[in-house]
């Protein structure tokens, strides 16, 4: 197997594996960014299956912990979490490039590393494509009425209904549930802060207006409060409908961290067909890669 | 420091935790870590833990098995053999690079479990800690199904889905799926059976055994000197938020107190 421990940025204080092609380099290089708290194997060690079947398509990728995550330092700095995830991303891309294993790079990650992968591909004109699962999403009104013919269309509503008529009245009332609900690790405290839907959207624009791919996929599970239909990225971003380097994919049986095999298939696959048709061979300075063919070979 | 160790046949990601001054002759631990899911819950306070007993003059090393982590083989690769052969080479690694005669071997749940399978097989094992151990495989993996229903129940009714939709063929525990050649093995596995053991262990439980004494009667009738502790700390191998993020620290101070207590 072509992987390797590797340690970068100050003090070599981050943590991560370095899976090389075994043929050498034939696009940019993953980066894959820590789901929430996790460590780098991510949920289900789906990092892990990424990082490999990306390596067998020619993409060299590293999945490395953020600072005080996994087996990365804890930084002694006082830059805020926001700060130090965006300068740890850029110090993984000049690590990448200080060995000679990309001049290109595309981040992905679950969660809290969709929303990283989406800031560096704005920050950073390094990225050339991004993939975001379950990362920013706005509600929209086709959002609301879709919840309200849910849970008119369920058994249960009905049967609480029967049961006792104000049941009804109480669950359209209700706040949409939190984060303690099943299969969302985030627990009751937990707050995801998403720019506004303005920033949000320019941010998409810069990125693509760079000739970036993107990667888009929403869970039902993890997104149930956020996201309920493949349409809803287009009705909240109406001038992005139909662009040809937006890929999305709504994934309604999954929960927020794959728990079941099935769905874990699924998201790799995505995955890899879009990485397949959209980042194989499309590192703008195609160079050689002397440092991934020398690791391939050992 | 990390590295894969190995050799031919396995490629296991491993972590070095070194003490500021190792004494002479140097104490060297081999942390087992739990299986599945339990295994990445409970990856930080493992961390923390080696951390601090390095701290403390011992030499940890942390691995994955194979199929975990960052170590070779993809989910559904090994079984109870391959998992013991990586203990094999974790302890044969740490005494090798490290020139110690004898390791103590530390485990959680199902690492406990194979810490003391493989101690029971080898003469360099002097010390056991077993951590919440996992005694019998059989019941283990029907814990694990009923927990994996649970969750379907649960997901399925709070998502309002049909319950069909999120079944799985039956043979998955919370996101992993176990191999016919998993659940034969570990099935087969029964602690009350083992031949042999370590010269000190410590067993930390969070229930009092049964009135046969349970698994510390067992080990101190092969012989083991055993010091056996109840202590009813969060269970950091299941979701954080079930019990707070304390990660037991009193079942933390318990461990460093005994290995310093019964270094020799």
């Amino acid at each position: 197997m072509n992987e390797r421990p590797v340690r970068f940025g100050p003090a070599k204080g981050l943590s991560g594996v370095l899976t090389a092609p075994a043929g050498g380099a034939a696009g940019p290089a993953v980066l894959l960014l820590n789901a929430g708290l996790l460590h780098r194997v991510g949920p289900n060690r789906l990092y892990v299956t990424l990082a490999r079947r990306l390596a067998a398509l020619g993409l060299p990728a590293l999945r490395f912990d953020y600072s005080g995550l996994g087996e990365s330092d804890p930084r002694r700095d006082e830059l805020t979490l926001e700060e130090s995830m965006l300068a740890e991303g850029r110090q993984a891309m000049s690590f990448l490039e200080a060995e000679g294993v990309a001049e290109a790079f595309v981040p992905m990650g679950l969660c809290a590393g969709a929303e990283q992968a989406q800031r560096l591909a704005y920050a950073d004109a390094r990225v050339v494509g991004a993939a975001c699962i379950d990362g920013y999403a706005y509600r929209t009104p086709g959002y609301y009425l879709r919840e309200v013919a849910r849970h008119v269309l369920s058994a249960r509503s009905w049967r609480r209904l029967l049961a006792s008529p104000l049941a009804l009245w109480k669950a359209l009332g209700r706040r949409p549930a939190t984060g303690a609900a099943p299969g969302n690790p985030g627990g009751v405290d937990f707050v995801r802060e998403f720019p506004s839907r303005q920033e949000c959207l320019e941010q998409l624009r810069a990125i693509l207006a760079r000739g970036a791919e993107l990667h888009l996929v929403f869970t039902g599970g993890g997104m149930a409060e956020l996201y309920n239909h493949r349409g809803q990225f287009a009705a909240t971003f109406p001038t992005l409908r139909g662009h040809p380097r937006i890929r999305l994919d709504f994934m309604p049986l999954a929960d927020h961290t794959f728990t079941l095999r099935s769905q874990q298939d699924a998201v790799v696959a995505s995955i890899e067909a879009w990485a397949r048709e959209r980042l194989v061979g499309k590192a703008p300075r195609e160079v050689e890669l002397p440092a991934a063919a020398a690791m391939a070979a050992e | 420091m990390e590295l894969y160790f190995g050799g031919e046949a396995r490629s296991l990601y491993g972590v070095w935790h070194e003490p500021p001054r190792p004494p002479a002759p140097p104490r060297v631990l081999v942390l087992c870590a739990p299986l599945w899911r339990e295994g990445v819950r409970a990856h930080r306070v493992l961390r923390q833990l080696a951390a601090r007993l390095a701290r403390e003059g011992t030499t940890v090393l942390r691995f994955d098995y194979t199929g975990a982590g960052d170590s070779a083989g993809d989910n559904e690769a090994g079984d109870v053999e391959t998992w013991l052969g990586d203990v094999d080479a974790a302890v044969e690694e740490a005494r090798g690079a490290r020139g110690a005669a004898r390791v103590t071997l530390l485990g959680l749940r199902f690492g406990a479990t194979l810490a003391a399978l493989a101690a029971a097989r080898r003469d360099d094992v002097d010390r056991l800690v077993l951590w919440e151990p996992v005694p019998d495989g059989t019941s283990y993996l029907a814990e694990g199904r009923a927990e994996h229903r649970a969750w379907a129940d649960l997901y399925a009714a709070w998502r309002r889905l049909p319950r069909r939709q999120v079944e799985d063929p039956g043979d998955e525990i919370l996101g992993y799926r176990v191999t016919a050649a998993m659940r034969a093995s570990i099935s087969m596995v029964d602690l009350a059976t083992l031949s042999r053991t370590a010269r000190d262990v410590l067993v930390i439980e969070r229930a009092a055994p049964d009135p046969g004494g349970g698994l510390p009667a067992v080990l101190a009738a092969r012989g083991a000197r055993v010091l056996h502790e109840v202590l009813a700390e969060p269970e950091i191998w299941k979701p954080h938020h079930a019990e707070g993020t304390a990660g037991a620290r009193r079942t933390q101070d318990l461990i460093a107190g005994w290995l310093a207590r019964s270094a020799s």
